[in-house]
């Protein structure tokens, strides 16, 4: 039954892919926040107006996520540079209280607007529904190459981030903002470019939910929540950190929904939320 | 301690109009205002009861409606089993809200800034996850009670306007005195506030717990008016709501509150009858104009204004 | 003695008089008794409610808003309500608000048509959690609500005076594809999940309680959170225990992942049933072949037809459905459409707008329209008079396959293998 080991390997398996899917999507968070200081509640709004610009290519042109995802990473790049250079002075100057009131409001802003231009409907691109079996489990063939998707985004982050000069000076900055400055940072530049590929990979991110989930346009909220666990269970700022976390969620949600009952599954990674903020952050 | 002292107190003044003012329907018993203003009133209320911990200390609280909740199952709950009238167990939805918020107050406050503020976000929805499974609260269904009493308009207003009072008697009585000027240092530099001596662990947590309970007597008398309690109470937008009105009329004040409030209130409902199809669009858009061009509120317009400064204060 | 030249007599002479002024005064009675011409009420009738143009329940809210308002055009086309008290013809005029899917929206916006607007008549939100709401302020007031678009029991249970329903109970929708089931299966095992929202609890409730007492084995009864992005744990869990039939769900969002998911896991019952999402187009758009042999029950399908006594018949609402929004309507359509044929029954059988009466009227009414018979238990409002059909997606269309007898294709059992 429940605690047979095929069973056993599927749950962890189905964790393990979704998980991947959450840390990706965490990743654009925890950089922006963890090097502007910007708390992003508009997060989920926009992973889904990246799910929105994959299925409109998709249906209008034929384009398969593969090819939308990095287009996704490049249109969200683009946007986050505009963002930057329109609002990213103010809301890094300003109490961190407003900041978040700011995204909230974009966020209302972007889901209406999908919302009116596109409709309510639910959708979802009907692109390899397949199951492939491996032994006794079977997997989702879209979540595998999501996955792998993943997978490539992330090493080419990692190897940015840890192995080229400019990934170095946005790490001096996430430690020690003060003292980067000191050294000789540019941080203006060093946020212009984090606010980049923090939008970029939130899009690249949310054409790979095109890829496997359905949406409408006020499903960015359900992702939200997970995004923040995720971050703060891997440390703000760290981007192997966010993708680890978002993986050990996974595994964590996916068997408590096996082994328990899946509606308390929520509760599970909200409580995990609240419980590393306080031990984390939490001064005695 | 006298504050302001020779000077047109704004704040109080506004505070004493609106609550005369919305006694008005009381008397002309006009359903369709009592109805309008009630609303008002609770709003309100909420936005008073937050100031007490995030106007004063400026910890974002993203969890307060989760003490609306409590405050609301308290009193549905205990109705429902003893088939009592409601009104009965109001004292009782303050104080289960105020417990709660003794126990979970102080391992919160030991974190501060955002991570605060997503902490509290995750105790808010993790309640109403919680609730939505528990059979004693009806899963997603919630509690409706209207078959347990005669609901009547007059008693649902008055406790809602008396709470709006008190409301303001606390606020006032903390603006004037020395614990008011605690929490405001504590907002301003809380290192600083340390150096000096305040015990900012206890003063934070009497301002959590104060603000807490205030939140679950709200809940529980909407509880009675909606005659129903029902899982939507743990919702996240009204907290915004509730959050964007705070920080647009300026927190730690008298005056942020009812100016806040009321604009919000006023603003929402016009948008939402003229413009029945973008009206969130438009909303957003006034959300993100105000958190970028209003530095602390709209009331700091008059007290930080020179000329101003000189005329009138809060309290 | 006699009087003038013909003759009476004096007693005679009174008769005649007494019987001119009789059968004058009768004559006038009658004629001043005649009704007069009725004439058209100076101020219309408003329906008040809220419907869902953004939130979770946008989709149906917004076709359930269009079959309304073409029942507005088809009344006011035929000169109105007629209320016989009045003799006035009423022009209706529908009050409505976005409630953004949300009970405290319903809640304001309810207070605010009962208040401020004073509509004369309610019609309920969408979805069964705002009606519920919806239910317990009107209830408040005393106000008639005709619930569409609702149908967990638990509205109806408790003990609110005025409410009409015109759904088929949620606690039903799930029994004939259990008759189904049974019919091709000896002693079935089926999983019944759901999620948490009063509606989808009530038909899992509901399927639950049929099913048992059918004698079919329910092996698992799991609910899943609202906003889920992914339901492999439930599904995997299923997958450990081999049932015959998957059945329940809960809106659109998380019925086709569902269906992706459950194909993507390698899991094939022989029957899976949905709840709601198979009505609409999108379901399909979705998931193209995956679609292939799903059941959902449905209020109403176009192809439906029934000796109808009020309104137009299927056709002529499916027309000018088409003319007027330039799409096609969902069953949410047509139960906006036929609550106002109800309403506006149940006020010609009444003659007055008062809510007493109209509530009243209610309890003898039996009617059928083009979107099926309705009729109330009045001890309830619960509506006992509608049928469901169940529908199946074959080949990227939507046919209805029972009951038999208003099938338009034969059901393809078992689901055919992912």
């Amino acid at each position: 039954m429940v605690t047979s080991p095929d069973i056993f390997l599927q749950t962890l398996l189905n964790g393990f892919l979704i998980g991947a899917v959450y840390g990706v999507a965490a990743i654009g968070l925890s950089l922006v926040w963890g090097v502007l200081g910007l708390v992003n509640l508009s997060h989920g709004a926009l992973l889904i107006a990246a799910a929105y610009i994959t299925f409109l290519l998709y249906v209008g042109l034929g384009a398969p996520p593969l090819v939308s995802a990095p287009l996704a990473f490049l249109i969200g790049a683009a946007a986050g540079l505009l963002f930057y250079k329109g609002f990213g002075k103010r809301l890094t100057s300003t109490d961190p209280s407003y900041s978040l009131l700011f995204f909230f409001g974009l966020a209302l802003f972007l889901t209406n607007t999908i919302l009116n231009l596109l409709g309510p409907d639910v959708r979802g691109i009907p692109w390899l529904i397949e199951s492939a079996a491996l032994g006794p489990v079977s997997v989702s063939v879209a979540r595998l190459i999501s996955f792998g998707l993943v997978g490539v985004s992330f090493i080419t982050l990692y190897l940015f981030i840890n192995k080229t000069f400019y990934g170095k000076a946005i790490r001096a900055v996430v430690a020690n903002r003060l003292g980067a400055v000191t050294a000789g940072i540019d941080v203006q530049w060093v946020f212009a470019v984090c606010t980049s590929i923090g939008f970029g990979i939130t899009f690249f991110s949310g054409s790979l939910v095109a890829l496997v989930n359905p949406f409408t346009p006020s499903s960015g909220d359900g992702y939200l929540m997970y995004a923040f666990a995720t971050v703060v269970l891997g440390g703000v700022g760290s981007i192997v950190g966010a993708f680890l976390a978002g993986i050990l969620l996974g595994i964590v949600e996916s068997f408590v929904g096996v082994l328990f009952t899946q509606g308390v599954s929520p509760a599970v990674a909200f409580i995990t939320l609240v419980l590393v903020i306080l031990f984390r952050y939490g001064r005695r | 301690m006298a504050v302001g002292r020779g000077r047109y107190r704004l704040g109080l003044y506004s505070a004493a109009a609106v609550m005369a003012v919305s006694l008005l329907p009381m008397f002309t018993g006009e359903t369709a205002s009592m109805a309008y203003f009630w609303t008002l009133l609770q709003f309100l209320s909420l936005v008073l009861s937050l100031n007490l911990i995030t106007g004063f200390t400026g910890y974002i609280n993203f969890g307060h409606i989760a003490y609306y909740g409590y405050g609301a199952y308290t009193v549905a709950y205990l109705t429902t089993i003893t088939q009592q009238n409601p009104y009965l167990f109001i004292p009782a939805a303050a104080i289960v809200s105020a417990i709660i918020a003794l126990l979970v107050g102080k391992p919160l406050l030991s974190v501060r800034g955002p991570y605060f503020t997503i902490a509290t976000l995750g105790l808010g929805e993790a309640s109403r996850t919680i609730i939505v499974n528990l059979p004693f609260f009806n899963y997603s269904e919630g509690l409706p009670i209207a078959r347990f009493f005669k609901y009547d308009a007059f008693s649902s207003y008055i406790s809602m306007w008396l709470v709006a009072v008190g409301l303001f008697a606390v606020t006032l009585f903390i603006k004037r005195s020395r614990y008011g000027v605690m929490l405001e240092t504590i907002r301003e530099d809380e290192d600083l506030a340390e150096t000096m001596g305040i015990n900012t662990r206890r003063t934070k947590l009497a301002a959590y717990v104060l603000s807490s309970s205030t939140a679950g007597l709200i809940g529980g008398l909407t509880a009675i008016t909606y005659v129903y309690a029902h899982p939507g109470f743990f919702s996240i937008s009204i907290n915004v709501a509730v959050i964007a009105s705070l920080l647009l009329g300026g927190g730690g004040t008298l005056l942020g509150p009812v100016v806040g409030a009321t604009s919000y209130f006023i603003i929402a409902d016009t948008l939402l009858t003229r413009f029945p199809y973008l009206h969130l669009i438009i909303f957003g858009t006034i959300i993100m104009g105000i958190s970028l061009l209003l530095p602390r509120g709209l009331v700091y317009l008059v007290y930080k204004t020179p000329k101003l400064r000189g005329l009138f204060s809060d309290a | 003695m006699k009087i003038g030249k013909t003759g009476l007599s004096k007693a005679a002479l009174v008769a005649v008089v007494a019987v001119v002024l009789v059968v004058g005064a009768v004559a006038a009675v009658l004629v001043l008794s005649q009704p007069s011409q009725p004439t058209v009420a100076e101020r219309p009738l408003t329906v008040g409610f809220s419907i869902s143009i953004s939130g979770d329940f946008s989709v149906p809210g917004k076709k359930q808003l269009e079959g309304i308002e073409l029942w507005k055009d088809y009344v006011n086309g035929r000169g109105g309500i007629f209320v016989k008290d009045e003799n006035k013809y009423y022009k209706v005029e529908l009050k409505y608000y976005d409630d953004k899917s949300s009970k405290d929206e319903v809640i304001r916006l309810y207070e605010k048509l009962i208040n401020e607007d004073k509509v004369d008549v309610l019609l309920s939100p969408y979805s069964s959690t705002l009606a519920l709401t919806a239910a317990g302020i009107s209830e408040k007031y005393g106000r008639l609500m005709i619930v569409v678009g609702a149908n967990s029991d638990t509205i109806f249970k408790q003990g609110y005076r005025y409410i009409v329903g015109t759904y088929t109970p949620a606690s039903k929708m799930l029994t004939q594809a259990i008759d189904v089931i049974l019919k091709h299966k000896q002693s079935p095992s089926v999983a019944i999940i759901y999620k948490d929202d009063a509606f989808a609890k009530s038909v899992a409730e509901g399927a639950k309680a049929y099913a048992e007492q059918k004698g079919v084995r329910v092996l698992a009864f799991e609910m899943y959170p609202r906003d889920a992005k992914d339901l492999s744990p439930i599904l995997t869990k299923i997958k450990g225990v081999q049932v015959d039939a998957i059945l329940g769900g809960g809106h659109y969002e998380d019925e086709v992942l569902l269906v992706r998911q459950a194909k993507e896991l390698g899991i094939n019952p022989e029957v899976m049933a949905l709840l709601v999402s198979p009505s609409l187009p999108a379901f399909y758009d979705a998931l193209k072949e995956a679609s292939q042999g799903i059941l959902a029950p449905s209020h109403w399908e176009p192809q439906l037809k029934y000796q109808i006594t009020i309104g137009p018949t299927a056709d002529e609402f499916l027309s000018s459905f088409r003319a007027k929004w330039g799409s096609d309507p969902s069953y949410h359509s047509a139960a906006g459409f036929a609550a106002g044929l109800y309403l506006q029954a149940a006020i010609e059988k009444a003659g007055t707008l008062k809510n007493d009466a109209l509530r009243k009227a209610f309890n003898d009414l039996d009617i059928v329209t083009f979107y099926g018979r309705l009729k109330i238990d009045p001890a309830t409002g619960n509506q006992v008079g509608h049928e469901l059909v169940l529908l199946q997606w074959q080949s990227g269309r939507k046919e209805v396959v029972w009951p038999e007898n208003v099938a338009t294709s034969r059901i393809i059992y078992p689901k055919p293998s992912w």
